[in-house]
C-alpha cells in the first residue's frame, strides 16, 4: 500500500502539481502573516509545521527517486546513465538562478526592514514623547505649586473641620478629586470624587505617602481607572506638632480632553515603532524563514520535475533498449508503448515495432513451416514404423541417415549403432548388420543412380535367413544422387512357410500314393509265402520264409511312417478344452521318469500359469514329441537332462504363456537351424525327423509360435508361446 | 539494505546532533525568568469558591526588555480540582483559567494590570510592584459546577503562565525557550 502510495507519488504530476500549488499558497500565507504584527496567528505554526511536513515528503520522494536511480545506474538499467546525466543538468540549471535570486532577495530583505528604522524618524518619535511629557510637566508643576498651597492652608486645620476646609480649598482649584491622609495613615477627608470610578477615593501607593511625609512631594501623570490620565500630586502637610507625623493631600486634576488624546496617539505610535524596533530581528528571521522554505520548495520542485523530466524522456530509449534485449533473445512479440507521438523517438518507436512485427511473422510462418515438415516426418515415420518391411535411408556416403524399426528388428540393434555412420564396415563381429553390410557393400559402391535388388542369406543364432533386399537411388533438387533408400524383407518366414506348405503336400501325396499298394504288397507276400512254402523244401522254405518277412516288415515301416506323414498332413478339427498346463507337463514328463534314458528331468513352472484352451490330446502330444526330441538328441551324453520350463511372457502386448525345453545335447547345426522344423531335417541316427515339424504345426494351430535356438552355455532350446485370449486370465493380475 | 539501513541510521544521528544545537543557538545569554506558585488555597463562599494563592513572577531580561518595548504580555491562572483514579488519568472536575495583560506605558512610565475576565486595571510605577500584585492573587472567584461532587479525594492545581500564542508572531515560542514561561503545577488537597 505504501509502495503503490509512494509509487504513485512518484510517477504522478498532477498530484505532485496539487501538492506544490497548495505549498505555494500555505508560503504565501506564511509570509503575509509573518510581517503583520497585530496578526496573532494562531494557524501560523500549524501552518509552517504543515509545509515543512509537506517539504520533508517531498524530500523523501526525491530522496527514494534518487535512491532508486542511483540502483539503476549501479545495476546499468538502460538509459540510467543518460538519466543521471539529465538529472545532474536539469537541477544545475535550476540551482543556478534559484539560488543567486535567494542571495539578492536576502539583501534586499535586509536593507527593506532595515529601512523601516530610520534614526530620524525614532529621534522624532523620542522628541515627540518627550515634548508631551514636557507639555505636561509645565502643566504639573503649575498644580504641584497650587496643590502645596492648598496644603500650607490646611496646616493645623482640625480633622473635624478639615472636610469643609477641604471642599472650600478644593473649589478654589482644578482639581478634580482631592484626599488627605492623616498622620495614621487613614483617609481624613476626601473631595469631589471621580465620578466613574469607586465610590473609594483614589489612594497614591504606600510609597508616595511615605515619601510625602518626609517633605516630598510627588507630580506624575498618572492613568486612572480605565487610563485616563490625571495629574496626581501628592504633597505633605506639615505637622505643627514636631512630634507628630505629617499628614498627605493628594490632588488629582484631569487632563484636558485634547492634550490626553494627542498624549495617547504619542504614546501609542511610540509603543507601536518600539515594539517594531524590538521584533525587527524575529521579523527578519520569519522572513528570511519564509523566503528560505520558498527557495526550497522552489530547489525541490526543481530536483523532482527534473526526475520526473529524464524519465520521462528517457523512458522511450528504455523502453528500446528493453525491447532490443528481447528481440536479441528471441522474443519477438514484444511491443513498445508509443508515449509521444509526433517527435523522433515516437517515430522510433513505431519503426521498432513495425520491425518486430515482421519478425515475428516471419518467425511464426517458418515454426509453421517446420512443424509441417515436422508432421510430415512423424507421419512418414509412423508410416515407417508400422510397415513389416525395414527401410533405410543413406545418405551419399553411404552412412545410415534413418531406419525404421522393422529395419531394426530384422538386422539386429547393431543398426542403431550405425546411424550416421557408413553402412558397409569392417566389422568383426558376426552380427547380421555386419552381414548385411558386407553383402550390400558392392550395390552401394556402384550406386549409379539405377535401382537394384537382390536376395542376401544371412546367419545368426537362430539359424539361416533369407532377406530380400531393394535399393532405389534418391536425388537432390538438382537431380544429383544425394543417397539412397534400401527396403530389406524377411522371407524367412515366408520361405519357411512355404516349404512346410510343400512338405505338406509330400506328405499328403505320399500317403496316398504309397498307402494303397501297401495292403496288396503286404497280401501278396503273405499269399506268397502260404503258396510256396509247402512246395519247397531245404534251404529254400528259410529264403522264402526270410524273404517274405523283410517284405512284411518293410511293409509295416512305411505303413508307419505313412502313417507319420498321414497325420503331418492332417488338419484336424481342434478341441479346445481349459487345460492346467502345469499338470499337463508334470504327467507326460512322469511317463519318462525312470525310463531307459535314465534321464534327469527339472521342472521350473510358473504357479502364476492360468488355464489356457487346448487340445489334451495334440497338446499331449507336442510335449511328447518336446521330450523325445530332447531325450534322443542326448544319447551320447553321459548324464542327460531335461530341463522344462513354464512362464508367463509379455509379447508385443500381448500375455503369452512360455514353455521352454533345455537339453545338454550338442545343439542345433547351425545351417540347419532355420529348418529343424521342416520334415527330415534332423541330425539324430533315429527318427522319422517329423517331431519337430509336428510340434511346429500342433503350435501353429495353436496360434502360438516356436523358437530353436541353441544355448550360449550348450544343448539346444525350443521355446513355445501361446498367447492366451485376453490378458485377464492370467492368475493373480486380475486381482 | 544493509547500507541503506546505515545511511538512515547517519540520518537520525545528524538529527539527534543537530535539535540540541539549534537549542542552544536559540538559548540567550542571561538570565533566565521563572515563576514560582508557592502557597494555594481554596475557601467555600456562596455559589462557589474563593481561590487565594502567592506566586512569584520573574521576567527574564529579555522578556523585561519586550514589555518596556511595548510588547504587551498575557499571563494566565489556571486552576483544576482534580479526583484521581486508579489506572487512568486523573478526572478534571472544574477548570478555570483568569487571565490578566501587562504593559508598559512609556508616556506616563508605569505598567497597567488588567484583568481580561473582569476588564478590572490597577497602574504601577514599577515592574516589581505589578508583578508582586499579579502575583498575590486574593480572593479570585471559582464558579461551582450545578453537577459538582465533591466525595472522595480532591486535589486542587494551580500554575501561573504566559501565554506564548498571545505574543506577537515572531516572538511566540517555537524553538527557542526564551519566551517560555510557565511554573510548575502546585497541587493541594481539598479534603
Amino acid at each position: 500500500m505504501v509502495t503503490k502510495l509512494s509509487n504513485r507519488a512518484l510517477t504522478s504530476p498532477v498530484l505532485m502539481g496539487v501538492l506544490f500549488v497548495v505549498l505555494i499558497a500555505s508560503l504565501y500565507a506564511l509570509s503575509t502573516m509573518a510581517l503583520r504584527l497585530d496578526q496573532f496567528g494562531r494557524y501560523y505554526y500549524w501552518l509552517l509545521l504543515g509545509n515543512v511536513a509537506a517539504l520533508s515528503f517531498i524530500a523523501v520522494l526525491i530522496f527514494i527517486n534518487g535512491w532508486r536511480l542511483m540502483r539503476e545506474f549501479r545495476e546499468r538499467v538502460a538509459g540510467s546513465r543518460l538519466t543521471v546525466k539529465l538529472v545532474i543538468l536539469s537541477v544545475l540549471l535550476a540551482l543556478m538562478p534559484v539560488t543567486l535570486v535567494y542571495s539578492f532577495s536576502i539583501r534586499f530583505l535586509r536593507a527593506n526592514i532595515n529601512s523601516y528604522f530610520d534614526l530620524e524618524i525614532e529621534q522624532a518619535l523620542d522628541d515627540a514623547i518627550e515634548l508631551s511629557r514636557e507639555s505636561l510637566g509645565l502643566q504639573m508643576r503649575t498644580l504641584q505649586r497650587d496643590t502645596m498651597n492648598v496644603a500650607q492652608q490646611l496646616v493645623g486645620v482640625k480633622e473635624s473641620v478639615s472636610v469643609i476646609v477641604l471642599n472650600t480649598l478644593t473649589a478654589e482649584t482644578e482639581s478634580s478629586e482631592m484626599t488627605l491622609i492623616g498622620p495614621d495613615n487613614r483617609i481624613v477627608a476626601s473631595t469631589g470624587l471621580l465620578e466613574n470610578i469607586a465610590v473609594q477615593p483614589n489612594r497614591p501607593d504606600d510609597d508616595l505617602i511615605a515619601r510625602a511625609r518626609q517633605g516630598l512631594p510627588y507630580v506624575g501623570v498618572d492613568p486612572i481607572g480605565d487610563g485616563e490620565l490625571y495629574i496626581r500630586v501628592v504633597a505633605p502637610v506639615f505637622s505643627e506638632d514636631a512630634t507628630r507625623e505629617n499628614s498627605v493631600l493628594q490632588a488629582l486634576y484631569p487632563i484636558a480632553k485634547r492634550s490626553a488624546d494627542l498624549a495617547e496617539s504619542v504614546q501609542s505610535s511610540y509603543q507601536q515603532y518600539r515594539q517594531l524596533v524590538f521584533l525587527r530581528r524575529p521579523l527578519m528571521l520569519s522572513s528570511m524563514l519564509s523566503l528560505s522554505l520558498a527557495l526550497l520548495l522552489s530547489v525541490m520542485m526543481a530536483v523532482w520535475f527534473a526526475f520526473y523530466a529524464a524519465r520521462r524522456m528517457m523512458m522511450p530509449v528504455h523502453d528500446l533498449v528493453q525491447g532490443t534485449r528481447a528481440v536479441a533473445e528471441g522474443d519477438y512479440s514484444r511491443r513498445i508503448y508509443k508515449r509521444s507521438k509526433n517527435d523522433e523517438l515516437g517515430f522510433l518507436v513505431q519503426s521498432f515495432n513495425y520491425m518486430t512485427l515482421q519478425l515475428e511473422q516471419s518467425r511464426d510462418s517458418a515454426e509453421q513451416s517446420q512443424q509441417q515438415v515436422e508432421r510430415q516426418r512423424s507421419y512418414l515415420q509412423a508410416v515407417l514404423g508400422q510397415i513389416s518391411s525395414g527401410v533405410i535411408t543413406l545418405d551419399a556416403d553411404n552412412s545410415v541417415r534413418t531406419s525404421n524399426q522393422a529395419a531394426i528388428d530384422i538386422l539386429g540393434p547393431e543398426l542403431e549403432a550405425l546411424q550416421g555412420s557408413p553402412l558397409k564396415q569392417d566389422l568383426q563381429d558376426n552380427s547380421i548388420t555386419a552381414q548385411f553390410g558386407d553383402q550390400v557393400g558392392e550395390f552401394l559402391s556402384s550406386n549409379d543412380g539405377t535401382d537394384w535388388s537382390a536376395e542376401l542369406e544371412v546367419v545368426d543364432r537362430t539359424g539361416r535367413r533369407f532377406l530380400f533386399c531393394r535399393g532405389a537411388s534418391l536425388h537432390d533438387i538438382a537431380g544429383e544422387p544425394s543417397g539412397m533408400v534400401v527396403v530389406i524383407d524377411d522371407m524367412t518366414t515366408i520361405i519357411s512357410a512355404q516349404r512346410d506348405a510343400a512338405w505338406s503336400e509330400v506328405a499328403r501325396r505320399l500317403a496316398h500314393e504309397i498307402k494303397n499298394p501297401l495292403t496288396p504288397i503286404q497280401l501278396s507276400a503273405e499269399r506268397l509265402r502260404h503258396k510256396l512254402i509247402h512246395k519247397l523244401n531245404g534251404d529254400d522254405v528259410d529264403v522264402l520264409s526270410r524273404l517274405t518277412q523283410t517284405i512284411e516288415n518293410q511293409v509295416v515301416v512305411m505303413s508307419s511312417m505313412v502313417d507319420a506323414f498321414a497325420e503331418y498332413a492332417s488338419a484336424p478339427k481342434l478341441s479346445l478344452t481349459q487345460a492346467d498346463i502345469n499338470q499337463l507337463l508334470q504327467d507326460v514328463a512322469e511317463l519318462y521318469r525312470d525310463g531307459e534314458e535314465d534321464a534327469k528331468f527339472t521342472l521350473e513352472l510358473d504357479t502364476q500359469l492360468a488355464p489356457i484352451a487346448v487340445d489334451l490330446p495334440r497338446m499331449r502330444q507336442l510335449m511328447h514329441n518336446l521330450i523325445k526330441n530332447a531325450l534322443e538328441a542326448q544319447q551320447a551324453v553321459p548324464e542327460p537332462q531335461v530341463k522344462i520350463l513354464t512362464r508367463n511372457v509379455l509379447t508385443n502386448s500381448q500375455r503369452t504363456l512360455e514353455i521352454v525345453t533345455m537339453d545338454d545335447g550338442p545343439g542345433f547345426q547351425l545351417e540347419s537351424l532355420s529348418r529343424v522344423f521342416e520334415p527330415y531335417v534332423t541330425s539324430k541316427p533315429r527318427g522319422t525327423g517329423l517331431g519337430l515339424a509336428i510340434v511346429k504345426k500342433i503350435v501353429e494351430e495353436h496360434d502360438g509360435t516356436i523358437k530353436a535356438e541353441n544355448r550360449p552355455d550348450g544343448g539346444a532350446m525350443v521355446t513355445v508361446q501361446l498367447p492366451y485370449p485376453n490378458a485377464l486370465q492370467i492368475r493373480g493380475d486380475a486381482a | 539494505m544493509i547500507r541503506m539501513h546505515a545511511k538512515f541510521k547517519l540520518v537520525v544521528l545528524l538529527t539527534l546532533l543537530l535539535c540540541p544545537a539549534v537549542q542552544l543557538i536559540a538559548q540567550p545569554i542571561g538570565d533566565h525568568g521563572q515563576i514560582a506558585v508557592s502557597s494555594a488555597q481554596l475557601r467555600d463562599s456562596a455559589g462557589g469558591w474563593l481561590l487565594s494563592a502567592d506566586a512569584e513572577i520573574e521576567l527574564s531580561r529579555e522578556i523585561r526588555q519586550g514589555l518596556d518595548n511595548g510588547v504587551p504580555l498575557q499571563f494566565i491562572v489556571d486552576f483544576r480540582i482534580k479526583k484521581p483514579r486508579t489506572w487512568w488519568l486523573d478526572k478534571v472536575l472544574v477548570e478555570t483559567e483568569h487571565r490578566f495583560s501587562l504593559i508598559y506605558y512609556e508616556l506616563t512610565r508605569h505598567y497597567r494590570l488588567q484583568s481580561v475576565n473582569t476588564q478590572q486595571s490597577r497602574n504601577y510605577r514599577s515592574l516589581l510592584a505589578a508583578l508582586d500584585d499579579l502575583g498575590s492573587i486574593q480572593g479570585m472567584t471559582i464558579e461551582r459546577p450545578t453537577n459538582f461532587n465533591d466525595s472522595g479525594d480532591l486535589f486542587g492545581h494551580i500554575s501561573v503562565r504566559l501565554d506564548g500564542k498571545a505574543l506577537p508572531l515572531p516572538l511566540q515560542p517555537l524553538l527557542s525557550s526564551t519566551w517560555r514561561l510557565a511554573s510548575e503545577d502546585f497541587t493541594w488537597s481539598l479534603n
